[in-house]
């Protein structure tokens, strides 16, 4: 360890002796606050001009302690950090009350306090990453007013809702039919709702390629299972899988779609994408099938890009471009 | 099946039976009007010569083996096809020269494909034949250009394949492969991915159209129909009966 670090922990401490100090002046005004509201209680039925002196007496008290007291110590401890100048960030491991701690290492008693801290960091930052996710996962289901992070409230987030009356789903039916059906030429993406013994079903037809059964919890998508144009379910069983390799493929694709995208409408949009799955070559290898010997064989690029929808790749295409 | 047209055809045999001309011209009528109603699996059909160095048997064990390296598996079943040829008798003015043909494969055992020169195709439940048979005054089987083909059948992916000799009477004539995508009927948008697998498919043992457009008929260019595969098996089988015999026997 060289001088200038032996200096800076030097500095260091004696800081901290400053922090002790101005704790210990604060706790003297606290003390005195506290007392004196003590004897105010005690006296209030029988208030009298000494009284009045003893509250003016307390309050310069309270004065002297704050100005020579803290202020004092406040001064001291700022120009004792100022002379101790901006600690590395790179020697901060976390936090730095780790290091600071560190420093009484030789201690067994800081040892232990040292370990039970480390946890309680370690607990709290677990927290705050779970929080975050949950956040977010929240945000998606409820609508929370007055807050920064989530996107303002529009006319299609009204859609963002798990207990949403079936007229609102039908009015999103018709509003969905209404897009889609107007961007010209035959229509690209249609909705059919229906009733079954588990709830409100959404049928969708992406151009004549395939068609999706489509269980909705509200407005939201729960469960969604892809066919191909051809194959016919019927409404009592929508579940069975596609008799297709690569329906079942989109299936898989088509619930974490479902999962990612908050609102229904992004979901359907996403979904009509598919209507060139045939004809569009993977952005990746340039070509409609892959060829090479893995589990995507003979399949067209199955996976359209969440955030960019008009990406195309094929699976394998998708994870080895984004190990890149 | 509940989606064929079939005319009744207890009805037709009880009034027309005992006119056969009468009879002839109904299943022509019939012919006119293509009736195939399906949505089918987009389906090409290629043909092959065998080269001049190698027998059918050769030509068609390479292609076999080529279709196992690339990852295909054997159906246990074997498909097969026939055509025969029904020309009127010389006897009858009013219809000479007409002649229709009449194709049965394994793939559809219930059905009958009657196909007329202006390649319109009537399917029909097979019931249809016993109608042929009341027809001999009037039109009868060719047995000279009777046509089969047989072979085995694949499995890859979603595809299927199918590969086969042809045969005229006794001799060889050509080798025959469909592959079908099973997940699509939607001619227009599909065709460039199943070019695309005919290119892996066929290696350089199989010549590869240059595009697949004649697949379908252009008055229907929607949805690929039953009637599509059947006609593209007849340009295969009218080409064998052109070709000479002699050009590439087994």
């Amino acid at each position: 360890m060289d001088n200038s670090n032996i200096c800076s922990v030097e500095k260091l401490t004696e800081t901290i002796k400053l922090v002790e100090n101005l704790r210990a002046t604060v706790y003297v005004v606290f003390d005195e606050l506290v007392g004196g509201k003590t004897i105010n209680d005690g006296i209030k039925d029988h208030r009298t001009i000494n009284d009045k002196e003893k509250g003016k007496k307390m309050v310069a008290n309270l004065h002297l302690n704050l100005q020579n007291g803290v202020n004092k110590a406040l001064n001291m401890l700022e120009s004792s950090m100022s002379s101790l100048g901006r600690y590395p960030l790179s020697a901060l491991p976390h936090n730095p009350g780790f290091h600071l701690l560190s420093l009484e290492t030789t201690d067994s008693a800081g040892q232990e306090l040292y370990e039970t801290l480390h946890n309680d960091y370690m607990h709290v930052y677990k927290i705050c990453d779970n929080s975050g996710l949950m956040f977010k996962s929240l945000t998606r289901n409820m609508k929370i007013p007055n807050t920064q992070d989530i996107e303002p409230i529009s006319q299609t987030n009204i859609y963002h809702t798990i207990k949403a009356p079936r007229s609102h789903l039908e009015s999103f039916v018709a509003n969905m039919n209404q897009r889609f059906g107007s961007s010209g030429g035959s229509q690209v993406l249609k909705l059919n709702l229906m009733k079954t013994s588990s709830g409100n079903m959404l049928k969708a037809i992406v151009g004549t390629v395939l068609k999706a059964n489509i269980m909705m919890q509200g407005l939201l998508v729960d469960r969604v299972v892809v066919h191909s144009f051809n194959e016919e379910t019927t409404n009592e069983n929508i579940w069975p899988p596609s008799k297709f390799i690569v329906f079942n493929r989109l299936t898989e694709i088509a619930n974490s779609a479902a999962l990612y995208y908050g609102s229904s409408s992004k979901f359907f949009f996403w979904l009509s994408y598919y209507q060139n799955l045939y004809s569009q070559p993977c952005k990746s290898c340039g070509k409609i099938l892959m060829d090479e010997n893995n589990r995507d064989r003979y399949l067209p690029p199955v996976r359209r890009d969440f955030v960019h929808q008009d990406m195309v790749y094929h699976l394998s295409c998708y994870q080895s471009n984004d190990e890149l | 099946m509940s989606n064929v047209y079939h005319p009744d055809l207890a009805q037709l045999q009880k009034n027309v039976c005992n006119c056969p001309l009468l009879l002839s011209y109904a299943i022509l009528d019939f012919c006119s009007i293509s009736i195939d109603l399906f949505k089918r699996p987009i389906c090409s059909v290629l043909h092959w010569y065998p080269p001049s160095n190698q027998t059918s048997s050769q030509a068609e064990e390479a292609l076999l083996s080529h279709l196992k390296n690339i990852g295909a598996s054997v159906k246990q079943s074997q498909w097969w096809m026939d055509c025969e040829q029904f020309t009127a008798l010389p006897n009858l003015s009013a219809l000479s020269g007409r002649s229709f043909q009449v194709i049965h494969t394994s793939e559809n055992e219930s059905l009958s494909f009657a196909i007329t020169e202006q390649t319109n195709v009537l399917v029909s439940e097979r019931s249809f034949d016993t109608i042929l048979t009341k027809m001999s005054d009037c039109y009868q089987p060719n047995k000279l250009t009777r046509i089969e083909a047989k072979g085995k059948k694949f499995e890859i992916g979603d595809f299927s394949i199918k590969v086969g000799s042809v045969s005229l009477g006794p001799n060889f004539k050509c080798l025959v492969m469909e592959v079908e995508y099973k997940p699509s009927s939607y001619t227009k948008d599909t065709l460039p991915l199943l070019h695309e697998f005919l290119s892996i498919v066929c290696s350089n043992l199989v010549p590869v159209p240059e595009n697949l457009n004649q697949i379908t008929t252009p008055t229907n260019s929607t949805f690929y129909q039953l009637s599509d595969t059947i006609l593209q098996y007849k340009r295969v089988f009218d080409e064998c009966r052109r070709v000479n015999p002699n050009l590439a026997m087994n």
